[in-house]
């Protein structure tokens, strides 16, 4: 991905910019998981984050 | 000059393509050898670079044929505006027959709760995060200005249409 695209940090950037706080970042993750969780791990895959790390926030945000 | 032979392979034609082109009356060469050989000039061959993009982008040689000698970027404009509404019909069609495909094969829940994530989805999951309509238009002007192609990626990847892309990005910019 070429631009000033930083996956994680871009997308973080991007959330925050919109108005939405850790709480609310939090929130979308859950959700996520809850509700599409292999969709979530493809997006985070996208961002460009690791498999250890991606299983960090899967088991962070399921229940 | 180029002959019809070089023309063709340097744009991945065949011979027998530039000759159609040239009965359709889409390019003729505007020279020929001392042996009556077709030879085609520099304008001949931005004429053909065009015809290959616009054959790229979908759109019919009939089209094309009207495109080339009109010189105005409106009816250009409306013609790939057609192309992408076209597109658009097309990609519904398609997810429609992958559904139908699914369900015939009986496995009707591989689309539903966990495998597809469509553009409603995504909405309802940003919601839930509490981004309303308006945060989520700061998010997409923020998502263009800081990364275009990333954006375009990711709208294609909801399964949005090209104009539907096309038409968000152009909101983000506005």
């Amino acid at each position: 991905m070429s631009e000033n695209w930083n996956g994680k940090h871009s997308w973080m950037e991007m959330f925050r910019a919109a108005g939405l706080d850790d709480e609310g970042m939090h929130a979308w993750h859950a959700e996520f998981e809850r509700r599409f969780p292999d969709r979530h791990e493809d997006f985070l895959r996208w961002l460009g984050i690791g498999d250890d790390e991606i299983a960090a926030i899967r088991e962070r945000f399921g229940q | 000059m180029w002959t019809i032979g070089r023309l063709a392979r340097r744009h991945g034609l065949s011979r027998t393509a530039l000759l159609y082109y040239d009965r359709q009356g889409l390019l003729h060469p505007s020279g020929r050898s001392p042996a009556g050989y077709r030879l085609y000039t520099e304008a001949d061959e931005l004429r053909l670079a065009r015809i290959c993009r616009y054959r790229e982008a979908g759109l019919p040689l009939r089209r094309i044929a009207g495109l080339l000698d009109q010189p105005d970027d409106d009816v250009l404009g409306r013609a790939l505006e057609a192309q992408l509404a076209a597109l658009d019909a097309e990609l519904v069609r398609i997810r429609r027959q992958q559904r139908v495909i699914l369900e015939l094969m009986g496995s009707r829940d591989s689309i539903g709760d966990s495998r597809a994530m469509d553009v409603h989805r995504w909405v309802e999951i940003l919601a839930e995060a509490g981004l309303d309509r308006e945060a989520r238009h700061r998010w997409h002007v923020e998502f263009e200005r800081l990364a275009p192609q990333a954006h375009q990626d990711f709208l294609e990847s909801l399964g949005l249409g090209p104009g539907e892309v096309a038409a968000i990005r152009a909101g983000c910019r506005a």
